[in-house]
């Protein structure tokens, strides 16, 4: 659906992201101000011509990958290069076909419930979180274009050979070959002149692009996840003065007013909005006294009138926040948890792909490290490589590793604020949160692992085991 | 036809959907259908009302097929041990490769029948129970999403599962067949015989050898018949018990009524039920429902039929895992080999355009997926009841439904799964563990044979 949609909410904060994706080439048609028939043909235009380049480029380098397959050494790094590169088509391929469930995770925000006490936190963390991935987006933008400049530095390094199998004596011959930053096979002849110039000016393009394209994708699920976690972490910091407000309602506690001064400023525009007026106005005052009101042996009762009853003299209006803050806690969560089951169900598939590709492509570098001989291009080039698979695998593990520890942390709050002065509806609202909160939220890749730092360190373990024993067996 | 499908594609969505929404009993008979087809020729009577007499011949059937099988399996067996013994090389020793997966069916098939006689009322008590949740009359738009999905896939598995064994029984057969028909117009080709037997005779002779194809063939629909009615089962039961498990999430979701305010706003699930409560009941119902003291009847009432439905589907559960989990460990052991020696054979002694241990493998390989995604959706139902035990309005009720809340939050929050024989829970996890362990024999078996 292309319809024009008010940027708000998470699209608002992923702008930039948003943009960049839209120029490296994705298929995002929305979220632009100008919706008229032209430019979203221009721009579906732009995105396919950036579509075709990559693929093709991409089936040049497989096919130069199965001409030169005879020779092992050869074999090998050609195929670590196109798994390498696999990411992006993959990536391309995947947001393609599955935007409209990015579009629905980008909009399950677009509306959040609010609570006059809590505005502040909230709009605290918020900016939090948008500092943060402002941040991890301009990291990772750097990354991407120091990588393009180090491997295009790299290509003038060394001696532009490739092996060849010499089939009657067996034994690696090396060829030129052009000096370009991948080895792929043009139709036309690419060793010098205008078509080696132009083949170097595709390359450096092609290169900027597919990285982008991967890791800008890896970027928003990484930001949507830093939101996830500053959200958890606005609950947790509310909950202590959701204890003090609700101790407040039937102990007495000094300095009670402080804890509406937030609501006596705004009282006037922030009385929460009643569906209807009448009905709302008893229905929560009679049930609210009728649930807390202590002394009465935990029965209900009801009364005709609305009484303050509190040690605190709280007026009626305050009683209403306090009681609803609880309300505000739990609905927020909710909304939090249905926000990181979207964000597993729209990605999930995608890093399960990136995880089989990975797992291949480092078990091939575990076996080109062991031939490394010296400080020469061949070394750097296979550091590079499996710093940079290790760093996109690291990349989203940290940030599923923090999200689950940031929900677990939630009971550790809810424990050590100070429940035990709460009224019976708050301690009854702490065991439920503690007991759903113990069961912690993660991603997880199409149900067959968990985004962790337990992937990271198993992935890791199995790269560095491999190659010890390759190492050995040499 | 057509004009039935035109019609249908004119119909608004409001129609469509009222039509569909009305489930009976039928639904829930149509889906045992084709399993009751499969126990029949198996020769095993569940659910049905027979006479003592034509019980008795019914069982002396059953034994009587599964003394076949295990004079198959015996014969198997010798034949592979002779063969072993005379093997001189790595190469005789790859026709052991071609019986191993199919010694590995028949006590597979024993057991899997056997369970079924073994535990018969279990079996009919499960049926029974099911049978009376299935809901009747019109359902809600939600429940009817659940309950179409989870038939469609069941009709889709059931079939599909059942026509692909037959196709695998026919393809392992039909060539002994067709050489049969070659040498009837007089072409002398020699006969091969589907499965390897030790017969202390020369099982090539022109009359027995053709009876002993007939007997083969007979044979193997047994084998894959009893394999069958053991697996179809534990998919119809599986399925059934998550169908129901989501049915009661849903009806989890709705039982408490929360207004909306700033804390709760409009696009919140809470309250688009709120919403559709206001939209089917009138005001002066609204106002009632403020009445405290109402309020906590209904809603204990209602949670008392959640929590005695929870109790009865964990029950449940625990009859699945009773009857089916030792047969899953043998089925799973059986599986791994298998595709450890098909994977060898596909890579080692097989032509890339050859498809005989390929369609094996894949075979093997999609039948143990599939009991991983079925054990898969039990969990992932019972943990979505746990997640929908939380999102309902329970901060708006009494305290003590708010406790009684707890302590189902609390148990719903085990995994009510099914395992195999307690040693991994049935789930795609597990399914991703025998890949591995496969993979890492297929490559000690190719390095050994590289040597």
């Amino acid at each position: 659906m292309m319809t024009k949609v008010k940027a708000q909410g998470l699209v608002t904060d992923l702008m930039p992201n948003i943009k960049l994706m839209q120029a490296a080439g994705h298929f995002l048609f929305n979220y632009h101000s100008d919706n008229s028939g032209m430019s979203m043909l221009l721009r579906k235009v732009y995105s396919s011509v950036h579509a075709v380049l990559i693929v093709v480029n991409y089936v040049c380098m497989a096919i130069n990958m199965a001409q030169y397959s005879d020779e092992v050494n050869e074999l090998t790094a050609n195929t670590i290069t196109v798994l390498f590169f696999a990411h992006s088509v993959i990536k391309l391929l995947f947001f393609a076909l599955n935007s409209k469930s990015f579009y629905r995770t980008l909009a399950i925000w677009n509306q959040s419930n609010s609570h006059p006490l809590f505005t502040e936190s909230d709009a605290r963390y918020h900016q939090l979180a948008l500092t943060k991935m402002r941040r991890l987006l301009y990291c990772i933008c750097g990354v991407t274009v120091l990588s393009v400049a180090s491997w295009v530095t790299l290509t003038f390094f060394g001696e532009s050979v490739r092996f060849i199998a010499n089939k009657e004596t067996n034994e690696t011959m090396t060829e030129p070959a052009p000096r370009l930053p991948l080895k792929a096979w043009y139709p036309f002849n690419t060793m010098s002149g205008t078509m080696y110039i132009a083949a170097f000016a595709l390359q450096i393009y092609w290169l900027l692009f597919s990285m982008a394209i991967a890791n800008l994708l890896d970027v928003m699920f990484c930001s949507w996840l830093i939101f996830a976690c500053e959200q958890l972490q606005h609950l947790k910091a509310i909950m202590k003065p959701l204890m003090e407000l609700s101790a407040s309602l039937d102990t007495y506690r000094p300095n009670t007013a402080e804890l509406f001064r937030a609501s006596s400023t705004e009282k006037s525009e922030k009385v929460p909005d009643p569906v209807d007026l009448d009905i709302r106005g008893i229905y929560s005052t009679q049930q609210d006294f009728g649930i807390t009101l202590r002394g009465a042996g935990g029965k209900l009762q009801t009364f005709g009138q609305p009484t303050p009853n509190n040690p605190n003299g709280l007026t009626q209006k305050q009683e209403m926040l306090a009681r609803s803050a609880i309300k505000y806690w739990v609905e927020r969560h909710k909304h939090v948890v249905r926000l990181v089951a979207s964000i597993g169900d729209t990605y999930g598939t995608a890093l399960l792909f990136h995880m089989l590709i990975s797992t291949i492509t480092l078990t091939l570098l575990a076996y080109q490290a062991t031939k490394i001989d010296g400080v020469n291009v061949y070394a750097f080039s296979t550091l590079g490589y499996l710093t940079y698979t290790l760093g996109q695998v690291f990349h989203f593990c940290i940030f599923g590793n923090r999200l689950i520890e940031e929900s677990s942390s939630v009971m550790e709050a809810a424990y050590s604020c100070q429940w035990y002065d709460g009224s019976e509806e708050a301690k009854t609202f702490v065991q439920i949160v503690c007991q759903q909160c113990q069961k912690a939220m993660s991603i997880s890749g199409a149900k067959f692992f968990t985004v962790s730092l337990d992937l990271f360190a198993s992935v890791l373990g199995a790269v560095v085991t491999y190659f010890m024993v390759l190492i050995q067996l040499k | 036809f057509i004009r039935k499908y035109i019609f249908r594609k004119t119909k608004t969505v409001a129609d469509e959907s009222t039509e569909d929404r009305i489930y009976s009993l039928d639904d829930f008979d149509d889906t045992l259908a084709i399993i009751k087809k499969v126990l029949w020729i198996v020769g095993l009577r569940l659910t049905l009302k027979d006479s003592d007499n034509a019980r008795f011949w019914f069982s002396v059937f059953y034994w009587f097929e599964t003394a076949n099988i295990l004079m198959a399996f015996t014969l198997q067996t010798m034949e592979t041990i002779e063969d072993t013994k005379g093997a001189s090389s790595f190469e005789d020793a790859t026709t052991l490769f071609r019986m191993i997966p199919c010694i590995g069916f028949l006590p597979l098939a024993i057991l899997k029948s056997y369970k079924i006689t073994y535990y018969e009322s279990m079996y009919e008590n499960l049926i029974n129970e099911l049978r009376s949740m299935w809901p009747q009359g019109k359902v809600t738009e939600e429940e009817h999403t659940v309950i179409s999905k989870a038939l469609k896939q069941l009709r889709i598995v059931l079939k599909g599962y059942y026509w692909c064994n037959y196709a695998l029984v026919i393809s392992c057969v039909v060539p002994c067949y067709i050489i049969i028909i070659k040498n009837i117009f007089g072409k002398n080709e020699p006969g091969v015989l589907p499965f390897l037997w030790w017969v202390p005779f020369d099982p090539l002779q022109p009359i027995v050898f053709e009876i002993i194809v007939v007997i083969q063939t007979w044979h193997a629909i047994l084998v894959m018949s009893f394999i069958l009615s053991g697996d179809l089962l534990y998919f119809f039961f599986i399925s059934h018990i998550t169908t129901q498990f989501d049915l009661l999430s849903i009806k989890v979701n709705r039982f408490i009524l929360v207004p909306t305010d700033q804390q709760l706003i409009d696009i919140y699930p809470l309250a688009i039920h709120y919403k559709n409560f206001k939209n089917k009941h009138s005001p002066l119902e609204l106002v009632e429902m403020q009445n405290k003291k109402l309020c906590e009847a209904i809603h204990e009432k209602e949670l008392l039929d959640i929590i005695v439905r929870h109790r009865t589907l964990i029950r449940l559960c625990k009859d699945v895992e009773t009857i089916f989990s030792f047969s899953l460990l043998v089925s799973f052991l059986n599986s791994s080999v298998i595709i450890c020696f098909s994977n060898f054979c596909c890579v080692v002694i097989e032509k890339w355009y050859e498809f005989m241990y390929k369609s094996f493998l894949s075979t093997t390989l999609c039948q143990t997926w599939l009991i991983c995604w079925y054990g898969q959706k039990l969990l992932d139902s019972g943990e979505r009841l746990s997640q929908s035990l939380y999102s309902c309005g329970w901060y708006w009720t009494s305290q003590k439904i708010k406790k009684n809340i707890h302590i189902m939050i609390h148990r719903s929050q085990r995994d009510v799964c099914v395992t195999t024989y307690g040693f991994t829970k049935i789930c795609l996890a597990s399914y991703t563990a025998i890949i591995k362990t496969s993979w890492s024999y297929f490559t000690l078996l190719v390095q050994t044979y590289k040597q």
